[in-house]
């Protein structure tokens, strides 16, 4: 039975793919990290995305994608949730219960409903008007989420983490959203403890992987 | 009023303590509700339909204030999804959730983690054709909309339809998007049409799944709700 390999092809950046390279840091397994550059937001190392686009193997035109393979066989999974939630699945990060699941489904889901926020609200604005957007958005609109996330945390009170004992697939996408908005959850102490659990687990990877604006 | 519907496959009595219970609360809409409601009629489950008027989109239901003040809606958003077993009931909110979970309850998500990538491939595309369909009709006065939804169709969704046709091909011998029975991909994509008024003909794989699913849910189409959207 052999074992699958995998290769993820992104942007040199964090932003869609991060969560997916969480997961495999968290769980320990090997996968190629193939980086491409993205000259039109600065990113100048990497490969260029040209080729791969004109492959075809991009079913939207778009990456992340990841390609598993298995044998003589490969699939390719495109759209990032898809990719994240394909290996929580595989590496045992999705909960022990639909139930569980479900739960971790409602704060990624949440979080991606925060993170479309900021982006309107801040990273589309020009780069003069992003530094006061970014206070409005923080002061305003991530503490009405920040709550929810807290009260959360609070029905799983005896673990560091949303869901059960141990670290899932939701505890990384919040450390990451969180990182994409540049919060601080130090006024949100229950979710404070889980991001704080998850930087420390990942400390090792956190303080290697490529450094990234966004 | 709230619409009771007694499956057939029911066999305990409605205080049967083993039975999970199912109560969905959303507007008297279509919208993020809607395939919720698909999955629990396909798989033959009794629920509570609970309905929530809006004075904004013209339709008629309950007060949703009441609700919204009751600290039951977690991110005081619906649809949300009460699930009530073993005489507790825990909330489910985010449709997105909500839809996964009754999907695995319900035995809808594939049969393995490559099926269930390619499920979520298809879910998380149409994520994105419903956001550039609220970004591109729903933000338009009311009588521009008609206009708006006929443009969607011809310059937006056939970037994604064309993906979506393509990914069936690859499941050639079946009805269906993956394996050889319906699962939430299914689902979802006719829910996407019936919000966007078209059966994708002009795309005959996905036209395909579409009259497999619109037969299979005959039934529920014919007696539900009349929603505009």
């Amino acid at each position: 039975m052999s074992e699958a390999t995998y290769k993820l092809h992104y942007f040199n950046v964090r932003a869609r793919a991060e969560v997916a390279r969480l997961l495999f840091a968290l769980a320990n397994k090997q996968y190629e990290d193939v980086r491409y550059a993205l000259p039109r937001f600065g990113v100048t190392e990497g490969k260029d995305f040209t080729p791969l686009k004109e492959s075809g193997i991009l079913p939207f035109g778009q990456v992340p994608v990841l390609e598993v393979t298995k044998g003589d066989k490969t699939q390719v999974i495109s759209q990032s949730h898809a990719i994240e939630r394909f290996l929580a699945r595989e590496f045992g990060l999705y909960g022990s219960s639909n139930l569980e699941a479900a739960r971790i489904d409602e704060i990624n889901e949440g979080a991606v409903d925060l993170w479309n926020s900021y982006a309107q609200q801040v990273f589309m604005k020009p780069q003069e008007e992003q530094p006061e957007a970014l206070k409005k958005f923080l002061a305003e609109t991530f503490p009405k989420f920040a709550a929810v996330y807290e009260k959360f945390k609070n029905e799983n009170p005896e673990s560091h983490f949303f869901v059960g004992k141990s670290i899932t697939y939701a505890d990384l996408m919040v450390f990451h959203v969180g990182q994409g908005i540049k919060a601080e959850w130090k006024d949100f102490p229950n979710v404070h403890k889980v991001t704080e659990a998850v930087a420390k687990t990942l400390e090792k990877y956190l303080s290697n992987r490529p450094p990234s604006n966004f | 009023c709230i619409r009771d519907r007694v499956s057939t496959q029911s066999t305990g009595s409605i205080t049967d303590m083993s039975e999970t219970t199912y109560k969905l609360h959303y507007f008297n809409a279509k919208g993020r509700g809607e395939l919720p409601r698909l999955i629990l009629a396909y798989a033959n489950k009794h629920f509570e339909d609970i309905r929530y008027g809006s004075p904004n989109f013209g339709i008629q239901g309950k007060d949703l204030s009441a609700v919204k003040n009751s600290g039951l809606l977690p991110f005081g958003q619906i649809p949300i999804l009460e699930v009530t077993t073993g005489g507790k009931t825990h909330v489910i909110s985010q449709s997105n959730a909500i839809t996964r979970y009754l999907a695995k309850e319900f035995g809808l998500y594939g049969s393995s983690n490559q099926e269930a990538a390619r499920i979520d491939e298809i879910i998380e595309a149409l994520v994105d054709v419903g956001n550039a369909f609220g970004q591109q009709v729903w933000t338009k006065p009311r009588e521009e909309m008609p206009e708006a939804v006929k443009k969607f169709g011809i310059e937006t969704l056939p970037k994604t339809a064309v993906v979506l046709d393509k990914f069936k091909a690859e499941n050639p011998d079946s009805n269906f998007f993956v394996g050889k029975s319906i699962t939430l991909a299914d689902l979802a994509v006719f829910a996407a049409g019936d919000m966007l008024h078209t059966d994708w003909k002009d795309y005959p794989n996905i036209h395909k799944v579409n009259d497999a699913v619109v037969k299979a849910l005959e039934k529920y189409i014919a007696s539900r709700p009349h929603s505009p959207f």
